[in-house]
């Protein structure tokens, strides 16, 4: 599905401000694993996301998806396997055109885009139905500017068009992390809701350990550009967030003992 | 009232003037609203339009495939402005410069000298509006309805798949690419289409007008950009048909606007000093009540 072997980036490389950001990464995903990632500030984790989809060129390692290499594709490039919702809920959406032309972008997601016109009935029924398990009541603003709708709302949409159509691999950085608690917690729902149903191949960044320890199958803590540990199965179900706070004398701020 | 008259005698021909501006408009209208790319390239490719179609047409190619080859040429010239930023990642506004610059040698190169008459030829009056080419109400008839051909073809595509890839672009562009769009492609082909729709309105005008000029082009952005906010102003830009829509009919009502302030005596050397003051009003009453909000926030 998703193999990545020995990626290494430096940012400023050669300056007196060179980061290492990522120092030898390598992950394997296979159909159907949602990974959750967590680490401190500044750890490489979206770095580490960015490069998988492109946004990030890396100076060594090979990512591959399905068997084919991509390492050396532009973003838009790898569109067509790979969804994201981004921490900055403004990133992932338009804010400039409507709810339905955001969907219809979405719904083309790595195809061609044609010259057909992009809304019909069929298309808004199709995104009527997608938008109201979110129960925001955004099916019924289709024809709205995005910009209108708050951070939550914007969010949701977000994530909405990231599983419109399953992507072979869904990206999430810190995607609840700007919302209130409430909305936090109904955009994660919903991507859980997602994740399993689809049974989609996911990997999440958080900064919250609850969500770690409740959520996916697999755990991945990274520090200083690596994977420093990984627990997977059985042996990430008896994981607590005290064990993993006691183990890796977590004291970063940001990390959230919910 | 002899303001009056002299006004009322000059609408026509000042419609006239308006209804070929609305291309220019919209040329313009696209790089700033719908790419979020502020593009001066119009001031090079509407005087480059001008003069391949009559350097065309004076080597005696008919008109119609004369303007086409002028749209192409306007197509180049932008395409070349979008294809400098997205290389080396220079400011817009610089690309656009050092673009509109090098088109002035260029334009001189293709007319061979800085101006061409074009009264000994048949222009595109005269193949599509035969006998009545000269007749002025006829001019506008055809003009008005080419535009507004252009403007509706403009809002079908800006509702297609493709439309709607070019608009996410200048929307948002880490969303673009996240949905598999080109940047590079979009751009190109965007500030292209600009730069066509921009040098069909100096063939067009050089063709009404029987020569080119070199320097026809001189004030022609501002022109545009002010047509485009007056429009905006009385149309809106909420939906994409208003934001298409207002191009056109700003550059009718800013050329009324001019020629009535013609009529009042103004100097017509002064009008540049004066449409710039305009943009900048127009500019600066959004940023002042902008900043008026945050204070009241603060407060
Ligand atoms: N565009 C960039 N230019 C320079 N340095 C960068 C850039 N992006 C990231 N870095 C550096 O790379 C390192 C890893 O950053 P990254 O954003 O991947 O961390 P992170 O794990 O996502 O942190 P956080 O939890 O704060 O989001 C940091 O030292 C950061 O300063
Ligand atoms: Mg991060």
């Amino acid at each position: 599905m998703l193999a990545v072997e020995g990626l290494r980036k430096t940012f400023n490389a050669g300056t007196p401000n060179a980061r290492v950001a990522l120092d030898g990464v390598s992950l394997t995903l296979e159909e159907g694993d949602f990974a959750v990632v967590i680490g401190g500030n500044g750890a490489g984790k979206s770095t580490f996301l960015n490069a998988i989809a492109g946004e990030v060129g890396v100076d060594a390692g090979s990512i591959r998806i399905d068997g084919a290499d991509v390492t050396r594709l532009p973003t838009h490039r790898r569109a067509g396997a790979i969804a994201r919702v981004f921490q900055d809920p403004l990133a992932g959406t338009a804010g400039a055109m409507t709810i339905e032309e955001n969907l219809a972008l979405a719904l083309r997601r790595g195809s061609r885009a044609r010259l057909a016109f992009a809304l019909g009935e069929q298309r808004r029924e199709r995104f009527r139905v997608a938008l109201a398990g979110f129960g925001l009541g955004l099916e019924g603003r289709l024809g709205q500017k995005v910009e209108l709708l708050s951070g939550g709302q914007r969010q949701s949409l977000a994530l909405a068009m990231a599983i419109l159509v399953a992507p072979r691999i869904l990206l999430l950085d810190e995607h609840t992390a700007a919302l209130d608690p409430k909305t936090a917690a109904a955009v994660m729902a919903a991507t859980v809701n997602a994740v399993d149903s689809a049974r989609l191949t996911t990997l999440m960044v958080t900064h919250n350990m609850q969500h770690a320890i409740d959520y996916g199958n697999r755990l991945l803590m990274m520090a200083d550009g690596r994977i420093i540990f990984e627990a997977r199965g059985a042996e990430k179900r008896r994981l607590t967030v005290e064990a993993l706070v006691a183990r890796f004398h977590l004291t970063d701020d940001k990390m959230l003992l919910a | 009232m002899e303001t009056l008259s002299v006004f009322w005698n000059l609408v026509p021909i000042t419609l006239l003037q308006g209804v070929i501006y609305g291309f220019v408009a919209l040329g313009i209208m696209v790089p700033f609203r719908m790419l979020s790319f502020p593009d001066l390239t119009a001031e090079g490719s509407f005087p480059l339009g001008g003069a391949v179609a009559a350097a065309a047409i004076a080597g005696g190619l008919d008109p119609i495939p004369a303007t086409a080859l002028a749209v192409s040429a306007g197509m180049l010239a932008g395409s070349t402005t979008a294809l400098i930023h997205l290389t080396l990642k220079l400011n817009t506004l610089l690309c656009g410069i050092i673009v509109l610059t090098m088109l002035f040698s260029i334009n001189i190169r293709v007319m061979g000298t800085p101006n061409t008459p074009l009264f000994a030829y048949d222009n595109m009056f005269h193949v599509l509006l035969g006998g009545a080419a000269r007749v002025l109400e006829a001019q506008i008839a055809l003009v008005a309805g080419l535009v507004l051909a252009t403007a509706g073809l403009l809002f079908a595509y800006l509702k297609t798949e493709a439309g709607l890839a070019l608009r996410a672009v200048g929307a948002n562009q880490m969303m673009a690419r996240a949905q598999g769009i080109s940047i590079w492609r979009q751009t190109v082909w965007g500030i292209a289409l600009a730069g066509g729709l921009c040098a069909l309105g100096g063939a067009i005008v050089a063709q009404n007008q029987s020569f080119a000029d070199v320097n026809m082009g001189f004030g022609v952005l501002l022109n545009g950009l002010a047509a485009v906010i007056v429009g905006e102003t009385l149309v809106g830009r909420a939906t994409i048909l208003r934001q298409v829509l207002a191009p056109v009919v700003g550059a009718v009502v800013y050329y009324q606007a001019i020629s009535f302030a013609l009529a009042l005596g103004l100097a017509p050397s002064d009008l540049k000093l004066l449409t710039g003051l305009f943009v900048l009003l127009m500019l600066a009453v959004p940023s002042i009540r902008g900043r008026r909000e945050t204070l009241r926030i603060r407060e």
